[in-house]
């Protein structure tokens, strides 16, 4: 087990190395070949209307005069060590990990991360808690009573929470429950160490809202695994044991049919932690998803990296954490 | 001679979108006390759905079942789910084909047959761990102790497999 975790660990760098590289390639090499120099690139970090010396000084202080390939060593070994930008007397530290200066207020980039990561945390969990619950508690419901009233009405509102945007749902449930009855008034986010009740009730909605939305898929997920393995001969021994029914369906059906749930939930957990973009704009949660929007209109290169690195690097922690999970729930794929 | 089980007229339909499918169609037979009788037939003909019929283990409502099943004095097809199920695996029990496919793929062989021992006595996890006892002669070649040896991953103790049925059976 534990050569088991080492070598997915191992391979979990390497996965995120190969993230840095296609990260790295598109922002600095493809604007290279779309015909940007490097006196252009560096030109973005400085002021408007900035006389060329001082672009110069930028271009040779960030390195962007010297060969990619050892942009890219700087680059990563910024991220691992931090990153000494010293062109004669100018010296800057940018201490690890190290992601750059942004565009526009000229703050290293991870502290900025850092600051938006707790608003999108807390959407993101909180959510993820609410949708599993729902999710397969109503996938079960639904597989077990298949064809009844029951199921068509859940799976009826399951096709409408799929399909409906976020924007149309949050923006509905804002109107009802914090203007029209206001329930929830007044929505900001307050830190869960400040004010745990007030951080829960701020949060209710852009909870529900989101996971409304993800319940309906994982409702629909969990039907289906359960219809399927409901229907296996090994439910069918379970029984034939004199097994309670309850028993059978948690212990025997519920557990197998749960493995790809597992799965994917990583998958999404690992990216809605990269910013929630939708339901944070929805609900004006300084999150790294508006983060993510503001980086973008702003084309703030550095920080748009630093986002993508650190959304690629949930995405394969919480596929870690999956692969080891499904080690312990399925012994077939124990090594 | 005592007939321990007699089955009356047993007819097993199954409604599918296709038509009603008769897969046994006034079936009776008795069964004596002591004797092992054969049922020979080609596939498809309702050995499998007979033998399910009688245990009750065909899902409820997708399945039409009606006749007599009698098992000492006791009405199977008018039982009760749940007094069906103290029978199972007590009075009645049924050794699937195909232990890959039978037997849950994410418990261990001697999980299952715990599990199915503890169902019908009260006994703890540790009391009801299978011992070369229970076992008989000349079934664990491999000796030592049974419930380590078993509690490998189904798929890979295929042979185990078919202890786990017989255990479970006893």
């Amino acid at each position: 087990m534990i050569a088991f975790i080492v070598r997915r660990l191992i391979v979990t760098v390497f996965l995120l190395l190969v993230v840095s590289l296609i990260t790295f390639a598109i922002f600095f090499l493809i604007p290279l070949l779309a015909g940007q120099n490097s006196y252009e690139l560096a030109s973005q970090y400085v002021g408007r209307n900035p006389s060329p010396a001082a672009v110069h000084a930028i271009e040779r202080k960030l390195g962007f005069d010297q060969p990619l390939t050892v942009q890219y060593g700087r680059f990563v070994r910024g991220i691992v060590m931090g990153a000494h930008y010293d062109a004669g007397p100018d010296k800057t530290y940018c201490p690890p990990p190290c992601f750059g200066y942004s565009f526009r207020n000229q703050q290293p980039v991870w502290p900025m991360l850092m600051s938006n990561v707790p608003v999108t945390a807390s959407l993101a969990f909180g959510a993820a808690v609410l949708w599993l619950v729902a999710g397969t508690a109503i996938g079960v419901l639904s597989a077990l009573r298949r064809g009844t009233v029951f199921d068509r009405a859940a799976m009826g509102v399951a096709l409408a929470g799929v399909s409906l945007p976020i924007f149309f749902t949050g923006l509905i449930a804002l109107q009802l429950f914090s203007y029209r009855w206001p329930i929830f008034p007044d929505l900001k986010f307050v830190p869960f160490t400040e004010n745990p009740l007030l951080w829960a009730r701020n949060l209710v909605l852009p909870w529900t809202t989101l996971a409304f939305l993800y319940a309906a898929l994982y409702a629909r997920l969990t039907r289906a695994g359960m219809l399927e393995t409901m229907g296996e001969d090994y439910i069918r021994t379970a029984r034939a044991k004199g097994l309670p029914e309850r028993k059978v369906i948690v212990k025997h059906g519920l557990r197998a049919a749960l493995t790809p749930i597992v799965t994917i939930f990583g998958m999404d957990l690992g990216l809605l932690l990269g910013g929630a973009v939708l339901t944070e704009f929805t609900f004006s949660l300084h999150g790294l998803g508006l983060f993510t929007i503001l980086a973008i209109q702003n084309n703030d290169l550095p920080e748009i990296l630093g986002v993508v690195m650190l959304t690629a690097f949930f995405v394969v922690i919480a596929n870690l954490i999956v692969d080891i999970l499904y080690a312990v729930i399925d012994p077939r794929v124990r090594p | 001679m005592t007939q321990l089980v007699e089955v009356r007229d047993l007819r097993i339909h199954f409604p599918t979108e296709d038509g009603l499918v008769k897969a046994v169609d006034g079936l009776s037979f008795g069964l004596g006390s002591g004797h092992t009788p054969g049922i020979a037939g080609e596939s498809g003909s309702g050995k499998s759905v007979t033998s399910l019929g009688i245990l009750g283990l065909h899902e409820g409502t997708r399945t039409r079942i009606s006749g007599e099943i009698w098992l000492d004095g006791e009405d199977l097809a008018r039982m009760a789910p749940d007094s069906i199920r103290e029978l199972h695996a007590n009075k009645v029990a049924m050794i699937f084909q195909d232990p890959l496919s039978s037997l849950h793929p994410y418990y261990s062989v001697g999980d299952q047959i715990i599990e199915a021992y503890r169902i019908h006595n009260r006994v703890g996890k540790k009391a009801a761990r299978p011992c070369d006892r229970d076992a008989g002669p000349g079934r664990h070649p491999a000796g030592g102790d049974p419930y380590r040896r078993l509690s490998a991953p189904v798929l890979r103790w295929h042979e185990a497999a078919r202890d786990d049925r017989d255990g479970a059976v006893v």
